[in-house]
């Protein structure tokens, strides 16, 4: 299995190379042949990879230590999904899946794409297979998932199969593991199509908006999974992690962040160009940063650069990451500029008082917070460099600047609906914002009436309002002019409005879904934990809640060592359920890890952790009462909805 | 294992990608003349416009004044657009 692993990424190299070849020159000479033989490359990578990754993923779930890399990352006892998932558990492993999707990705576009843009494909096939290329050359010559495991006896190396393996992380052995780096992944690498398809458009010489509406589904895709990993990530560290949250603002957070902001302006930005024929160059300039930016996350948490709780993965990779992403980021600008005659725009803004603006003034907010959380990111490399001296940059830094940026956001997501393309006159700006900021206000004075002092939550949940109020209306008004010119029913007004303009209304299910998640986030001013060692039958109050421990267990499965407590949660009289929060120890790898009981509900949530067995032989208890959290969960689900709906081709007869 | 196998995968590759450097009837390429492509997207544009606008309208946010002179611009423009592209698909044919 070993060798046809090899084999088939050792044939990749050329086949690669190969495709390059005849892209660029099919492109550049117009030359059928060499076009096709270079979209046959591409099939035939995907192909190649597939197998390859087909091939580590059978030696996992065979047990095959004879791979050095599955003998590091997996045993006999584990589970069988996660000897799937531990795949992508190394950096060997996690770079060959990565490149499996770019494959797929590219087979997808070339299937897709190849008979319509016929000037654009061969180029984009050959910045595809460059991608690929790059990372097939990890493969060879840096991190090898296919590297047999060695023995040295005195001066002898020799081939050597352990009877079992070390075994998985711990951390990774979550049900959340198996889809949250796939989707991570799917968004990270989805970017390259967009970015692709913009680097052709301006070797072609024409980077109107034809790129855009070619890649517009692509790029919602890569977003949609970005922000689902994301997500999933926050899920991840929230339900595993065991400290009470899910952002700390580590690194590999930050590096799955900073593309998804950049991504995101990119989705607002393009739909100007597609109006107006304007911000041709900063589109291109979004979607390079975009697709590097994903490169550049993967570079910093893979190299060693910063450390991070989420790395699981480390190796020499950080040179050549560094040097393809320098080379990539140069020659991009050097083509941008050098077709700048063509990327001028066709028309000029109208009005300050129109959508067009507010997408404007949202692109810079977003991206004065991916700088923002880059220089965070980047601070103790820089100190480093400077004055020798690593300086951490935390929670606090990265909260004080983006929770500002963030409300800024909030309140252009509102305001955008409320706009007119081109112009709104002031009488309309008076008349659409008087509800949305009656509301917003009634809720901020109910909440300082409330007792509800902390500033940042009671302008978050003000400018909720404001944002809902605004869409509410953009659907009610809408519905009303179908209803008034149609004589449909309000269900089916409402139903054939958004069917008619999926990308409009779905952005607005979007929007709903921000708010829901800015909701759960404002809620963790309101956080509280505490910290005790219980013997069993004592117990601890926080909030409205009285935890008890029932009873201190302790045993062995074949995988792990365990701790547990039962422990009862009541609020006043009520019992509300008994959790077993638990320490392992897993026994291959040598690690331990908590897992942690969640007793959820709309209002907040208890989250009990069994921290270690305290010096008086009782358990160490942390408990957290996190208020609105249920809602950032909600909220992800709703964003997820309303990305689907964009995906959904408009019905025919568009009124909208 | 057997190596010999593992060869196929090269020969393979050769088999699918060499072909078509090799094929004799040669497909059209049909690139969009560049100068069309310009006025369709900008056709295309404001078409959506125009739409866009009507629904603004129709849902409160353009006062009459406003709607009336921005959509007497959008078809004036429109007009010359498909004026030109009709110019041009002649000329080339």
């Amino acid at each position: 299995m070993l060798e046809l692993g090899s084999v088939a990424l050792m044939t990749l190299y050329p086949v690669c190379l190969f495709g390059i070849i005849a892209s660029f020159l099919g492109g550049y000479q117009k030359n059928p042949r060499f076009v096709r033989a270079g979209e046959r490359a591409v099939l035939f990578s995907c192909i190649l990879v597939v197998l390859a990754t087909a091939v580590l993923s059978i030696q996992f779930l065979q047990d095959d230590f004879s791979n050095a890399y599955v003998a590091s990352h997996s045993n006999v006892d584990l589970h069988t999904i996660y000897k799937f998932t531990a795949l992508w558990s190394g950096q060997e492993g996690s770079l060959l899946f990565w490149n499996c999707l770019l494959a797929m990705y590219a087979f997808a576009a070339v299937v897709s794409q190849r008979n319509r843009n016929r000037d654009l494909m061969p180029y984009v096939n050959g910045i595809l297979l460059v991608s690929i290329f790059f990372f097939t050359t990890l493969h060879l010559f840096v991190v090898n998932p296919f590297r047999p495991l060695m023995l040295e006896q005195g001066t002898v190396l020799s081939t050597f199969t352990p009877i079992d393996g070390k075994g998985l992380n711990p951390l990774l052995q979550h049900p959340v593991m198996a889809i949250h780096p796939p989707m991570l992944y799917l968004g990270f690498v989805g970017f390259v199509v967009p970015f692709a398809f913009a680097m052709a458009a301006l070797m072609v010489r024409s980077p109107g908006a034809r790129w855009i509406r070619v890649t517009r589904r692509w790029t919602l895709f890569a977003w949609f999974f970005l922000t689902c990993g994301i997500l999933l990530g926050a899920r991840w560290a929230y339900v595993e992690l065991g400290w009470g949250g899910y952002w700390a603002w580590d690194p590999v957070e930050n590096a799955s962040l900073m593309p998804w902001l950049t991504g995101t302006a990119f989705l607002h930005s393009v739909m100007i160009q597609e109006k107006k024929g304007m911000l041709k160059v900063w589109n291109v300039s979004l979607v390079i940063a975009t697709y590097f930016l994903c490169l550049f996350g993967t570079f910093l948490t893979r190299s060693g650069v910063v450390s991070s709780v989420h790395a699981f993965a480390q190796s020499p990779i950080g040179g050549y990451f560094i040097t393809f992403i320098v080379i990539g980021v140069g020659l991009s600008i050097w083509l941008v500029r050098s077709r700048r005659e063509y990327l001028q725009s066709e028309t000029v803004l109208d009005s300050v008082a129109s959508r067009e603006s507010s997408f404007l003034f949202n692109n810079l907010i977003l991206l004065a917070a991916c700088f923002a959380v880059l220089w965070g990111t980047l601070f103790p490399v820089i100190s480093e460099a400077i004055q020798g001296e690593k300086i951490s940059v935390g929670p606090p830094f990265f909260n004080k600047v983006n929770v500002p940026i963030g409300l800024f956001l909030l309140f252009l997501t509102g305001v955008g609906p409320l706009l007119a393309w081109r112009k709104t006159s002031w009488s309309g700006v008076r008349r659409n914002f008087t509800w949305p900021t009656i509301t917003a206000v009634v809720v901020a004075l109910a909440l300082v009436a409330a007792g509800i002092r902390e500033f940042y939550s009671v302008v978050c949940f003000a400018l909720s309002m404001f944002v809902t109020t605004s869409i509410w209306m953009e659907f009610y008004r809408g519905a009303r002019a179908r209803m008034r010119q149609l004589g449909e029913n309000l269900l089916a007004a409402l139903l054939n409005l958004v069917g008619r303009n999926t990308r409009r209304y779905g952005g607005y299910i979007v929007h709903i879904g921000m708010v829901l998640l800015f909701a759960g986030i404002a809620g963790t001013a309101f956080n509280e934990d505490t910290r005790a060692e219980l013997q069993a039958g004592e117990s601890l109050t926080i909030g409205k809640y009285n935890v008890r421990v029932n009873e201190i267990q302790s045993g062995e499965t074949p995988n792990y060592e365990y701790a547990r407590a039962e422990v009862m949660v009541q609020s006043g009289d009520r019992t509300l359920r008994t959790m077993y929060p638990e320490r392992r120890f897993y026994l291959a790898s040598e690690q331990p890890s908590s897992e942690v009981e969640i007793h959820t509900t709309l209002r907040e949530d208890l989250y009990v952790v069994y921290a270690s067995a305290g010096p008086n032989g009782g358990a160490v208890l942390q408990v957290y009462r996190n208020p609105l959290v249920r809602w950032l969960w909600i909220g992800g689900l709703v964003v997820a909805f309303g990305t689907l709906i964009t995906f959904l081709p408009n019905q025919k007869k568009v009124l909208a | 294992m057997n190596w010999i196998p593992l060869l196929l995968l090269p020969l393979i590759a050769l088999i699918f990608l060499i072909p078509p450097l090799f094929q004799k009837r040669v497909e059209k390429w049909d690139v969009p003349e560049a100068r069309i492509e310009a006025l369709e997207e900008k056709k295309r544009m404001l078409v959506v416009a125009i739409r866009e606008f009507d629904f603004d309208f129709d849902t409160g946010k353009l006062s009459l004044e406003d709607y009336e002179e921005q959509r007497a611009r959008f078809k004036t423009e429109l007009a010359e657009v498909i004026r030109k592209l009709k110019e041009e698909e002649g000329r080339v044919g």
